[in-house]
């Protein structure tokens, strides 16, 4: 009898122990992006959730309890860093009350744009001090978020090493041909002028030799002035600007009016996986970006 | 003037002149020569200068058994690379509220002490707020506010630690530690600091049970997340039992300690939709001759509705609270009544928000009877560091006569940027 009882629990703990290394690593992430490339990686060996849904502007997402119960559950949390989430992430993890999740701040290993390098005062609007973090709207940057991802799930879950490898390859290989064909399909444009409407595609510019000619909003974050409007729709025609853009969040009130008056397009594309129904996964952002671009500057 | 001179002496000068170019052209080469040698010893002391240092090094590397230089790291961007070093990074993060208004009442006795009960109409300075937020060391994070009014008496408002993680794992998952000085989690109300009222002015149900500066006592709580499919937390807090309103314990009183329970949960309705539903109960000994008890229970619920797709410009708001409570007596009936309050948010365009709420104070009625006030309020919010609030209220009173009052505020937060509750 205590024979089979001790036998009994024995396959209990190994049956519990199985079903728990066959578990899929709970994995939390701030943005949509980084949730598709931590899919990317580590397949169905994890379950990742996205706290900022891809439609949403990722400055202005509020810290709900049910984003705690979310980070309590998780083993590990990646984060874009550079203080975007600065206005809420810092509360969930702390209610969270998870002391052993770990939390990957994914900047590291980036090469930040727009680094102030003089004082920086509220009088300049919503500025980010640590520069620039829309920093995933480069592909290139996108490998680099990658590889870290696949380190820290390999260190999480050694089992799952060779698989975690051969997904990073099979995704650098992916950007590598993609970003060769957007390239090229952007080759033609190269110097051209734009604007937009907030500082958020200063990567995205940087990677496809675009310039930005101006900004709609007067100073991050802050609605522009009518006297900044003015100013801009000026420059605008003086430089002979094709296309304006906003982000797929941005109210397209202002900034239609300014194209309108200019002659510009307003180009509203996705600066999030999930912007739009059709972008599933990290390529298709650029895939959307690229093919929406090139038709607007033609 | 050739004719002049003797040919001998010209013959002599020509001849000095010729050698003089000749001696001092071998004495260049001469100089040249020291030169370059003087040079080629600097370069050998140099290297031996050189070789020494790397000897010197070798040894002390050997010595200390160093490890060979890491491999380079790729770029790191990660703390802002000031010139002020890393003693900055240790200081607390500092944030501080001002908080000025103007006010207008047609029964100045009445009004709340918002300003200063002998300060009737006109202009004030309410309070100015001071927030330090800092890590102690891994296992605690430690807030201090202190709030400035007027007169310029500095309070303590909160000062306190919370926790996640002790030492040898003491504190169990999914459990939070707080110890100090704190808003009681009695309710949604009484957690907020004065900056952050939604009105400008306290509900009328939490100024009669809590008193002006509402229910913040020295104690310690455990906050406990369940494992539930929605969000739900307990928590439990013990604390001193000091409060004016609720407990009446003035110095002289020995029984004192007052414990407090408080269940939140929270659904998602939908992305844009929320709801919270909240119970809180708290019991002390008050002052009364046999230290006898003092109770309140709470209920708290909480509608949000904000559009993801248009998150800065729309949203709404709709939060009402119950508190019943009663203070026992030793002879005379308990003193003993509740009241609640329905508000209503609504933000209807990126930089503004109108607003509603109705008060009424004594379901069940009061020793001094039954008031009803309605509120209204304009908000112009610039950025999530200003608001400019514009506020009028009308109450009726059992006892008394009717008033009016018009409040405006100006709210405004300089420093480090602070995360929003929800």
């Amino acid at each position: 009898m205590k024979f089979c009882a001790t036998l009994s629990f024995a396959i209990l703990l190994l049956t519990t122990a199985a079903a728990r290394a066959a578990e899929p690593l709970a994995v939390v992430t701030t943005t949509a992006d980084v949730a598709a490339i931590v899919k990317a990686i580590g397949g169905e060996r994890v379950a990742v959730e996205s706290i900022a849904k891809g439609y949403q502007d990722p400055h202005f997402v509020e810290a709900k309890p049910s984003f705690i119960r979310v980070v309590n559950r998780a083993r590990i949390l990646f984060n874009v860093g550079l203080e975007l989430e600065i206005g809420w992430l810092p509360l969930l993890i702390q209610g969270a009350r998870n002391p052993s999740m770990i939390v990957v701040d994914l900047s590291s290993g980036i090469a930040v744009l727009e680094k102030p390098t003089g004082p920086v005062s509220r009088a300049q609007g919503d500025v980010h001090p640590l520069g620039n973090p829309h920093y995933w709207l480069d592909p290139r940057n996108g490998v680099i978020m990658a590889r870290r991802v696949a380190q820290e799930l390999k260190n999480l879950a050694a089992a799952d090493g060779a698989l975690f490898d051969q997904n990073l390859k099979n995704f650098e290989s992916e950007i590598a041909t993609k970003r060769k064909r957007w390239e090229e399909q952007m080759a033609p444009f190269r110097g051209a002028q734009l604007v937009t409407y907030h500082k958020e595609w200063e990567y995205l510019m940087n990677w496809l030799g675009l310039g930005v000619a101006g900004y709609v909003e007067d100073k991050p974050g802050i609605p522009a002035t009518p006297r900044h409007l003015e100013e801009l729709v000026q420059t605008m025609q003086q430089k002979k600007i094709k296309a304006l853009l906003a982000s797929h969040y941005t109210n397209p009130n202002v900034p239609k009016a300014v194209a309108d008056k200019t002659g510009a397009k307003l180009v509203m594309l996705a600066s999030s996986v999930g912007g739009e129904e059709n972008i599933k996964n990290y390529p298709d952002l650029f895939e959307s970006i690229v093919g929406k671009l090139s038709a607007a500057l033609k | 003037m050739v004719s002049i001179l003797p040919k001998p002496f010209l013959c002599g000068v020509l001849a000095i002149c010729l050698l003089v170019p000749a001696l001092s052209h071998a004495q260049d080469n001469v100089i040249e020569a020291l030169r370059r040698q003087m040079g080629e010893m600097q370069a050998t002391m140099q290297k031996m200068a050189e070789r020494l240092e790397q000897l010197e090094k070798e040894r002390t590397a050997a010595a200390a058994n160093v490890n060979p230089p890491a491999e380079p790291q790729p770029v790191v961007a990660s703390a802002p690379s000031s010139g002020k070093g890393t003693l900055n990074s240790f200081n607390p993060a500092i944030s501080v509220n001002g908080l000025f208004g103007g006010g207008y009442s047609t029964n100045p006795a009445f009004t709340q002490r918002w300003y200063d009960p002998n300060f009737h109409n006109g202009f004030n300075f309410q309070e100015a707020e001071f927030q330090f937020t800092a890590d102690v060391d891994p296992y605690w994070k430690a807030n201090f506010i202190l709030a400035v009014d007027r007169a310029g008496k500095v309070d303590i408002e909160e000062g306190y630690v919370t926790s996640e993680q002790l030492p040898y794992d003491l504190l169990p998952r999914d459990t939070g530690l707080k110890l100090g000085k704190f808003y009681a989690g009695f309710g949604k109300h009484n957690l907020l600091h004065t900056h952050q009222f939604p009105f400008i002015n306290r509900p009328l149900i939490s100024q009669a049970v809590f008193g002006d500066e509402g229910l913040k006592e020295p104690g310690m709580g455990v906050s406990y997340l369940l494992p539930s499919p929605w969000f739900s937390e307990l928590t439990f807090q013990g604390m001193a039992g000091e409060n004016d309103g609720l407990f009446r314990n003035g110095a002289d009183s020995k029984r004192r300690g007052a414990y407090l329970g408080h269940w939140k949960n929270f659904f998602d309705l939908s992305d844009s939709t929320t709801v919270e539903l909240g119970n809180s109960y708290i019991a002390g000994r008050n002052s009364d001759a046999g230290h006898r008890l003092s109770q309140a229970i709470g209920l708290d619920l909480t509608m949000k509705w904000r559009p993801l797709q248009q998150s800065t410009e729309r949203a709404l708001i709709w939060q009402n609270e119950y508190i019943y409570f009663n203070r026992e007596r030793e002879r005379d009936p308990s003193s003993r009544g509740g009241g609640l309050y329905s508000s209503l948010q609504y933000q209807f365009a990126r930089n503004w928000w109108v607003q509603g709420r109705y008060d009424l104070l004594g379901v069940p009625k009061l020793d001094d009877g039954r008031k009803n006030r309605w509120t209204t309020l304009l908000a112009l919010v610039p950025s999530e560091f200003s608001a400019l609030r514009l506020q009028h209220s009308y109450t009726t009173q059992t006892h008394g006569k009717s008033v009016n009052e018009i409040l405006l505020q100006m709210n405004f937060t300089i420093g480090s940027h602070p995360a929003h509750q929800y």
